[in-house]
């Protein structure tokens, strides 16, 4: 009966970790998608309905359920300048997002321009953005198909070994 | 001559909250109430301008003539004080940043310096900003109280030119007219292209503007003006800082419509070569700040 429990316990937990590398993959493609969803709708906030840079981040990730870098970079404009803010609610956000740091590289930039330029050139610069990680998101959605659960399997057929051995 | 000093200053909006915190802590001991500019470029000393001069400040946060004592502002200081002052939203103040100013909640001007961008011929906005300087509003109840006899005439206001050079208190006199006049009971409206006599955040104003005093910013002379003709039907406009020909065309058509017209141009007791400016004025007043901003130096009535 022992050893049934510990046979179980050793394909769950092998599994799960597996599982866990996996969604790590899946979560990233899912936050590179909404930081594009967020910065259109900053983009939109800022070109058409003029708001005010602190609104605009604030109603940008409204009803995105994935993060909150825009708010969390709203609330921390009241102490730090808009570059820092965004610096830091990127970092404090990218474990959750599953970000690679070649995604930070192409995010934390962002923060840097915004709100310090005309209409136009915020425009630009958010588009230029977009397009960055739009690539992103590709890599990310190739490596999703290419693993296709792969993690997960590779534990379960790791599990299977352990309990051979120990058998 | 007259002379129109405050009697009694009321209002005092709080500028520290938008200047960085760093540099913040050495001016809680400063009574800026008394100031009239504050002055900060990059790697230069802040610099707080007063009526009778200016002083810097020390790392005590005292008032000090002794430059090596003055407390310096960085390059990341100025950045965040243009943080602050346009709320980060640079592209939402194109128009005013165009002009070389922001005008602040309490109506404060905060003018800018640094490298201009030119998109289609115009001056988009600054990059580089590398000084800004914050001209302090006050509001001083009671300085039009002088005037007030000179502008109207029973149930009638003649058309009023006030006159002077910058910092002598033309805005806080059609400010306080504006207060006063519609007190009595005119129909006052303000045309307020640059926001500085109303200086309107969310619909409303930091200042006495009188019961029932109309407002519109943000909208050129021309335009605002004529708004308000079909709109408000006043029996008064007030509007800042006559300057091209566009807006004596519109002066012109608003005496013309009956409406009568107290505005302001920069200018000194020289009325030479300005005719054309000054001739639809029935009262012109000359203002100084010899003894303070607001002193009435010369009327001239036609």
């Amino acid at each position: 009966m022992i050893r049934l429990f510990a046979i179980v316990c050793i394909i769950v937990s092998c599994t799960f970790f597996g599982f866990m590398i996996d969604r790590r993959v899946f979560v990233r493609y899912r936050s590179i998608s909404y930081l594009i969803s967020a910065l259109l709708n900053l983009k939109t906030n800022i070109v058409f309905s003029d708001l005010e840079l602190k609104r605009a981040l604030c109603e940008s990730d409204k009803g995105l359920k994935d993060g909150n870098i825009m708010r969390k970079t709203a609330d921390l404009m009241n102490d730090f300048s808009v570059a820092k803010a965004w610096d830091m609610a990127v970092r404090e956000n990218a474990k959750e997002l599953s970000l690679y740091d070649s995604d930070l590289d192409a995010v934390i930039p962002i923060g840097k321009k915004l709100g310090m330029s005309d209409v136009k050139t915020q425009a630009e610069h958010l588009d230029n953005a977009i397009q960055a990680l739009k690539i992103k998101e590709e890599e990310a959605r190739e490596e999703y198909q290419k693993r296709n659960r792969f993690a997960a399997k590779f534990g379960f057929l790791v599990a299977m070994f352990i309990i051979f051995l120990l058998i | 001559m007259y002379i129109a000093n405050a009697e009694e200053t009321v209002y005092q909006s709080s500028i520290i909250e938008y200047i960085p915190k760093n540099i913040r802590r050495f001016l809680y001991n400063v009574d800026l109430l008394k100031a009239t500019e504050i002055h900060l470029g990059i790697d230069k000393p802040l610099c707080i301008y007063f009526h009778d001069g200016y002083f810097f400040i020390n790392r005590s946060g005292n008032l000090t003539k002794n430059i090596f004592e003055a407390v310096k502002t960085s390059h990341s200081d100025i950045l965040k004080t243009l943080e602050l002052v346009t709320g980060a939203s640079i592209y939402s103040l194109t128009d005013e940043i165009s002009n070389g100013f922001v005008t602040i909640s309490g109506g404060h001007r905060v003018g800018l310096c640094g490298s201009g961008v030119i998109r289609d011929g115009e001056v988009s906005y600054l990059k580089d900003i590398c000084g800004l300087n914050f001209r302090i509003a006050n509001e001083y109840i009671g300085v039009s109280d002088k005037v007030i006899d000179i502008i109207t005439n029973g149930d009638t206001v003649k058309n009023t030119l006030f006159v002077s050079s910058p910092g002598a208190g033309k805005t806080t006199m059609l400010r306080d007219c504006a207060r006063n006049l519609s007190n009595m009971g005119f129909r006052v409206s303000i045309v307020d292209e640059r926001r500085e006599i109303a200086a309107m955040k969310m619909g409303k104003s930091p200042f006495d503007l009188g019961i029932s005093t109309d407002v519109l910013s943000g909208i050129d002379k021309k335009r605002g003006m004529m708004m308000m003709l079909r709109s408000m039907s006043p029996q008064v406009i007030i509007t800042d800082e006559l300057g091209g020909e566009e807006d004596i065309k519109t002066v012109n058509k608003m005496l013309s419509c009956g409406i009568s017209v107290i505005s302001s141009i920069h200018g000194s007791n020289d009325l030479m070569g300005r005719e054309k400016i000054y001739k639809d004025f029935d009262n012109i007043i000359i203002l100084s700040k010899r003894n303070g901003p607001g002193t009435i130096e010369e009327v001239i009535k036609k």
